[in-house]
C-alpha cells in the first residue's frame, strides 16, 4: 500500500471545507484527530463597526456580538441571507475583535476554480424528512446503557456502528447512561458516588477504538461523534475521554473512578507505585487522546491529588495546589485527616476527596461543550434542529439483542453445567446407552462452550458458577478418552 | 507484571543472551577512511557501511574491537568520505538509496557521491528498482491480551520473521508495541536482537500505544521513540508477585544488577540514564532546558522542571514524553507517523486485513501468527497434560494388546507439547523449569516410557 500525504491531505480537507460552507448554524466542532484544515474565508463582508470572532480551526464570522460572559460569547450574524444567532465557548476561540472600523473584501460565495458550488442552507421552515437530501446531516443515535462492561460492550457498539456507516451517518449521538445501581447485587439503590470502578478501565481500551480508530479506518466520510452524558459512573466515565465533543444532562455525572491507590494494597511501597503510576498512565493517555488535561483524570482517580484552578483568558488553568488567591477555586484536596469527606458531605455528593464531574463543573473546566436536558435542545446546540435528521438506525434493537442474549447466557449456563452432571446412563447401561450418554455430556459441553466464546467479552464464567472455554475442553478430552477405554459389553 | 527465576537460571540465561557487540560488514576497516564528525563533538575514524535516508551505519575500531553502529541524522554533524577505494573492496551489489528529504535532517553525504557501498550482507534495492519512497513495516508487540513479554513476543519470535523483512525489502522497521510486561529474562535477549540484528539492517523505531515494565524496557535500547496520543511507558520497577495484587520488589545485588543492565541499555538507545532510572525506583527526576534546546537530566528535584517527585515511580504520558524530548512525537495513525518520522513519502508495505489498522507485511503474519498460537498454547495447556496423563494411566490399566490406542492419544499430546514449546521455547522453563535446550530430555524421557509401556 503506497501512501502518499498529499493525496491523504486532499481527500480530508474537502469534507472539512463542505463542514465549514455551513459555519454559523451550529457551534464550531472541533476536527478529529489527524485532520488538518485550511482557514476558511469569512461568511460575510466585514462592515464598519461589526464584531468578528475566530475559532481556533481558522473558522471566522462576523457580525454583532449580543452578549458576552466569562466563558462564552453570542454573536448574531446571517449567512447567504439566513439569520442566525449561536453561542459559542470562548475555549473554542482564537480571538474576539469588536467594531474592526474597516471593510475587507471578501467573496460572498467563496469558491475557488474547480471546485464544487457548496451547497448553501436552504432558507425553508420546513424541516425535511428526506435522508437522501443532500443538504441534510444525517444524525444516529446510539443509547448506551445498561451495566458498563456487560450490556455495554464492544460487539454491539461495534454492530450499531457499522449500522450507521450503511446509512452514512454524518453524526453519532452517544447517549450514556450507564446503570450504576445495586440491583446487579439484588439490592436496591444506587452504588455511592465515592465508589470505585476504577479497574474497568481495561474495558474501555477494549472499546475505545470502536469509536475512534476502526472510524477512522473504515469510513470514507467520517461522522462527528458526539457524547451526551446522563451517567457516566465507574469505568464508563473513561469511554468519553477520547472524544472531544462532550454535553452534559443538568443532572449527568461522570465519576465513580475514584481511589485508584485503592487497587493495589499489598506489597513493597515502590511495586504499588509502579502498578498504581502504569494504571495512571493509562487513563491519563485516554485524556490526552481527546485534546483534555490528564489532570482532570489524577483529579478524578487519586485521593491525594490537590487540584485547584482559576480562569484565564476564558479558560481554566490547573494548579497543583490548594487555592491561594479569592480567584482561585478548588478542586479536590488530598483527602488527609481533617480533608476527609465527611458524611454530609458524601450524603450530598459534595465530596472533594475525588472529583465527580458534573454538569456545571463540567463545562467550567471545558470537558462538556454545553449543558442539554432533551435529545431535541441537543439538535438545537448541534445546529441539527433544522439541518438533521434522525436515522432509523438499528442502535436500540442491537444493543437490546447483545443485553438479552448476555442475561440469557448467565442463566442458561448454570443450568447446561447442572445438566451435564445429571446426564445418566440409561437402562439397561449398555455400551450403546454408556456412549450415549458421553455424547450427550460432550454435547452439553459444546453449547455452554459456544455460549461462553459468544459472549466471552463480557462473562466471566467463574462468576456464575460454571467452568470457562478451557476447563470444559479438558472435560471433553477426558470423555473421549474414557470412550476409548470402553468396549461393548461381551456375551 | 515481571518474574524473576533462581540466580542459576538467571545466570544461565545471561550466558546464553549475552551478545558481543559485533560487526556484521566486511571487510573490516585495516584503514581509516571515512571521517564521522558528530555533534557531540566525537570524531570517528572509520567505515561507512550503509547509508539511508540520511541515517549513517559507521564501522571503527575501538583498540581491537570493530564497532558498527547506526547514527541518525540529527546526531550528525559532518561525513567526510574518502575519495580512495579500498584496494580489496567487496564488489558493490546496488548503488545505495539516496536519502530522501526530510523536514529535520541535513544532508549527511554528497548525493553526487558516485562510490557504491561495500555491505558484507546485501544491499536494499535501490531506490530505482522499488520505488522512490521507502519501504517500512509496522511489527506488532503484543496485542489486546496477548501482550506479556517473553510469552507473546520473544527475541526467538523476533529473529524468526527478519529473513522476511528482508525478503520483502523492507528498509524501516517499526515496533508497534501494546504491552503491560512480563518476564525480566527475555529483557536482555530481546534488547540484543533489536540492537545487534535489526539495527544493523533497518532503520528501526518504536511506536507506542502501552509500553509498561518489561515493555518499555524491551523499547529502551530504540534511539526513536514515537507515543501515539493515549501512549504510555515506563513503570519499570522488577518484583515477584505476592498473589494479593501487590508484589515484592527487587532488592539488593538483585536491585543493583538490574539498575545497571538498564543504564547500558538506555546507552544502547542514547537515552539518558537517569529517566529509566527513576522508572525502576521511587527517584526523583527533573529536567533543565538550555536556550539550545538541548535537555539535561538529574536524578533530584533541582531542575526546571519536576518530571517525577521522590514518592513515585514515572510513568510517561505522551505529552510529556514529547515535552521532556524523550519521545519524538505522537502519531494517531501510520500516516502521522511518517511524517513524524520525517518521510514526505513512504510504503508502508503489506496487505489490509480486517481490524488491523495498518497494512500487514509478511514478517507481520507470522508474529500474530506466532502469537495466537501462543494464546490457543497456553488456554490448552492443561487440556495437553490431561490428555497424556489420563491416556497414560488408561494404558497402564490395560492389557497389553490394547494399549496402542491409549499410547497413540500420549503420543498426539506430547507432540502438541512439544510444537508448544517449538513455538515459544521460553514455554520450557515456564512449564517444565528447564532451559530450552535441556527441554528434548524431557521429551526423550516420555518416549521411553511410552515405549516400555508398549513392551510389557
Amino acid at each position: 500500500m503506497h501512501a502518499s500525504f498529499l493525496n491523504h491531505l486532499v481527500r480530508r480537507v474537502q469534507p472539512v471545507v463542505g463542514m465549514l460552507a455551513l459555519a454559523g448554524l451550529g457551534p464550531a466542532l472541533p476536527l478529529a484527530t489527524g485532520v488538518l484544515a485550511t482557514p476558511a474565508p469569512a461568511v460575510a463582508q466585514e462592515a464598519a463597526g461589526d464584531d468578528v470572532i475566530v475559532f481556533t480551526n481558522g473558522k471566522k464570522i462576523t457580525g454583532k456580538i449580543t452578549e458576552e460572559t466569562a466563558t462564552t460569547v453570542t454573536i448574531r450574524f446571517s449567512t447567504s441571507g439566513i439569520p442566525a444567532t449561536v453561542t459559542y465557548q470562548k475555549s473554542e476561540l482564537l480571538s474576539i475583535t469588536k467594531g474592526t472600523g474597516k471593510t475587507e473584501p471578501a467573496p460572498a460565495t467563496p469558491t475557488k476554480a474547480g471546485e464544487p458550488a457548496r451547497a448553501t442552507p436552504k432558507n425553508d421552515m420546513r424541516a425535511s424528512t428526506d435522508p437522501t437530501d443532500p443538504n441534510k446531516k444525517k444524525v444516529y443515535k446510539l443509547e448506551l446503557n445498561g451495566v458498563f462492561g456487560e450490556d455495554i460492550s464492544q460487539t454491539p457498539m461495534r454492530q450499531a456502528i457499522q449500522d450507521a456507516r450503511k446509512l452514512d451517518a454524518d453524526y453519532i449521538i452517544v447517549v450514556l447512561d450507564n446503570d450504576w445501581s445495586l440491583r446487579r447485587f439484588g439490592q436496591m439503590g444506587e452504588i455511592k458516588d465515592d465508589q470505585s470502578g476504577f479497574e474497568q478501565f481495561w474495558r474501555v481500551e477494549d472499546m475505545d477504538p470502536v469509536l475512534t480508530e476502526e472510524i477512522e479506518r473504515q469510513w470514507t466520510k467520517k461522522p462527528t461523534v458526539v457524547f451526551w452524558i446522563k451517567k457516566a459512573m465507574g469505568g464508563a466515565a473513561f469511554l468519553p475521554l477520547s472524544c472531544p465533543n462532550i454535553y452534559f444532562h443538568s443532572e449527568g455525572k461522570m465519576g465513580g473512578i475514584g481511589q485508584v491507590e485503592e487497587t493495589v494494597k499489598s506489597g513493597d511501597e515502590v511495586v504499588r507505585q509502579k502498578l498504581i503510576g502504569a494504571r495512571l498512565g493509562h487513563v491519563r493517555g485516554m485524556a490526552v487522546k481527546g485534546g483534555y488535561d490528564p489532570r482532570i483524570v489524577l483529579a478524578m482517580t487519586l485521593t491525594d491529588y490537590v487540584l485547584s484552578y482559576r480562569m484565564s483568558g476564558g479558560k481554566p488553568e490547573f494548579l497543583e495546589r490548594a487555592p491561594a488567591s479569592p480567584d482561585e477555586e478548588p478542586l479536590t484536596d488530598d483527602g488527609k485527616e481533617g480533608n476527609k469527606d465527611n458524611n454530609e458531605a458524601l450524603a450530598r455528593a459534595e465530596g472533594n476527596d475525588c472529583l465527580t464531574l458534573k454538569a456545571d463543573i463540567a463545562f467550567t473546566l471545558g470537558i462538556s461543550k454545553g449543558t442539554v436536558d432533551s435529545y431535541d435542545h441537543l439538535m438545537q446546540k448541534l445546529g441539527l434542529s433544522r439541518d438533521g435528521i434522525q436515522l432509523n438506525g438499528k442502535a436500540d434493537q442491537l444493543m437490546k439483542a447483545w443485553k438479552t442474549g448476555l442475561g440469557s447466557a448467565k442463566r442458561q449456563l448454570p443450568k447446561l453445567w447442572e445438566q451435564v452432571g445429571d446426564v445418566a446412563v440409561k437402562d439397561p447401561g449398555g455400551y450403546p446407552e454408556r456412549t450415549a450418554a458421553r455424547n450427550r455430556r460432550k454435547a452439553l459441553i459444546n453449547e455452554m462452550q459456544g455460549i461462553e466464546k459468544k459472549y466471552e467479552e463480557a462473562l466471566n464464567p467463574r462468576a456464575i458458577g460454571v467452568p470457562g472455554w478451557a476447563d470444559l475442553e479438558t472435560m471433553k478430552k477426558e470423555i473421549e478418552l474414557q470412550q476409548l477405554q470402553d468396549k461393548p459389553d461381551r456375551r | 507484571m515481571l518474574k524473576s527465576f533462581s540466580l542459576r537460571t538467571l545466570k544461565l540465561c545471561a550466558v546464553a543472551g549475552v551478545v558481543s557487540v559485533m560487526s556484521i560488514f566486511a571487510p573490516s576497516p585495516t584503514f581509516a577512511a571515512d571521517v564521522l564528525h558528530l555533534k557531540d563533538g566525537k570524531v570517528l575514524e572509520g567505515k561507512v557501511s550503509r547509508e539511508m535516508n540520511g541515517y549513517v551505519w559507521f564501522t571503527w575500531m575501538v583498540g581491537d574491537i570493530e564497532k558498527t553502529e547506526m547514527f541518525a541524522p540529527n546526531l550528525i554533524s559532518k561525513l567526510e568520505k574518502d575519495s580512495h577505494e579500498p584496494p580489496k573492496a567487496a564488489p558493490a551489489t546496488k548503488p545505495e538509496t539516496k536519502p530522501a528529504a526530510t523536514p529535520n535532517t541535513k544532508p549527511s553525504a554528497p548525493t553526487t557521491d558516485a562510490k557504491p557501498a561495500t555491505p558484507a550482507v546485501a544491499a536494499a534495492p535501490s531506490a530505482s528498482r522499488m520505488g522512490s519512497a521507502p519501504r517500512a513495516a509496522i511489527i506488532s508487540l503484543g496485542e489486546g491480551r496477548n501482550n506479556m513479554v517473553g510469552v507473546f513476543f520473544t527475541a526467538d519470535s523476533l529473529r524468526r520473521i527478519i529473513p522476511a523483512l528482508e525478503e520483502e525489502h523492507i528498509e524501516t522497521v517499526v515496533f508497534r508495541i501494546n504491552s503491560g510486561g512480563g518476564l525480566a529474562l527475555e529483557l536482555q535477549p530481546l534488547s540484543d536482537v533489536i540492537h545487534n540484528e535489526y539495527k544493523p539492517k533497518f532503520r528501526v523505531a518504536a511506536w507506542i500505544e502501552s509500553a509498561i515494565s518489561a515493555a518499555a524496557m524491551t523499547s529502551h535500547c530504540i534511539e526513536e521513540i514515537y507515543m501515539m496520543p493515549q501512549g504510555n511507558y515506563g513503570g519499570c520497577t522488577m518484583f515477584r508477585p505476592d498473589g494479593q495484587g501487590g508484589g515484592i520488589a527487587a532488592k539488593d545485588r538483585e536491585l543493583e544488577e538490574v539498575l545497571f543492565q538498564m543504564e547500558k541499555i538506555s546507552a544502547r538507545g542514547k537515552h539518558p540514564k537517569e529517566i529509566m532510572r527513576s522508572m525502576q525506583i521511587m527517584e526523583p527526576l527533573s529536567c533543565t532546558i538550555d536556550e539550545n534546546g538541548d535537555v539535561h537530566w538529574y536524578n533530584n528535584e533541582s531542575g526546571q522542571f519536576l518530571v517525577n517527585p521522590q514518592d513515585k515511580v514515572l510513568t510517561f504520558d505522551a505529552k510529556d514524553a514529547v515535552k521532556y524530548k524523550f519521545a519524538r512525537g505522537i502519531a494517531n495513525d501510520i500516516d502521522e507517523l511518517g511524517k513524524a518520522m520525517g518521510y514526505t513519502e513512504v510504503n508502508w508495505v503489506g496487505k489490509q486485513v480486517p481490524g488491523v489498522p495498518y497494512p500487514v507485511c509478511k514478517a507481520e503474519e507470522q508474529i500474530r501468527s506466532f502469537r495466537e498460537r501462543v494464546a490457543n498454547d497456553q488456554k490448552l495447556t492443561q487440556t495437553y497434560f490431561t490428555e497424556y496423563g489420563t491416556a497414560f494411566a488408561m494404558a497402564q490399566g490395560s492389557p497389553p494388546e490394547d494399549r496402542g490406542k491409549f499410547i497413540a492419544k500420549c503420543k498426539s499430546a506430547l507432540s502438541k507439547i512439544e510444537r508448544m514449546v517449538k513455538n515459544n521455547p521460553n514455554f520450557s522453563f515456564l512449564i517444565f523449569n528447564r532451559l530450552p535446550e535441556d527441554f528434548k530430555y524431557w521429551v526423550e524421557e516420555r518416549e521411553e516410557e511410552l515405549r516400555k509401556l508398549q513392551k510389557k
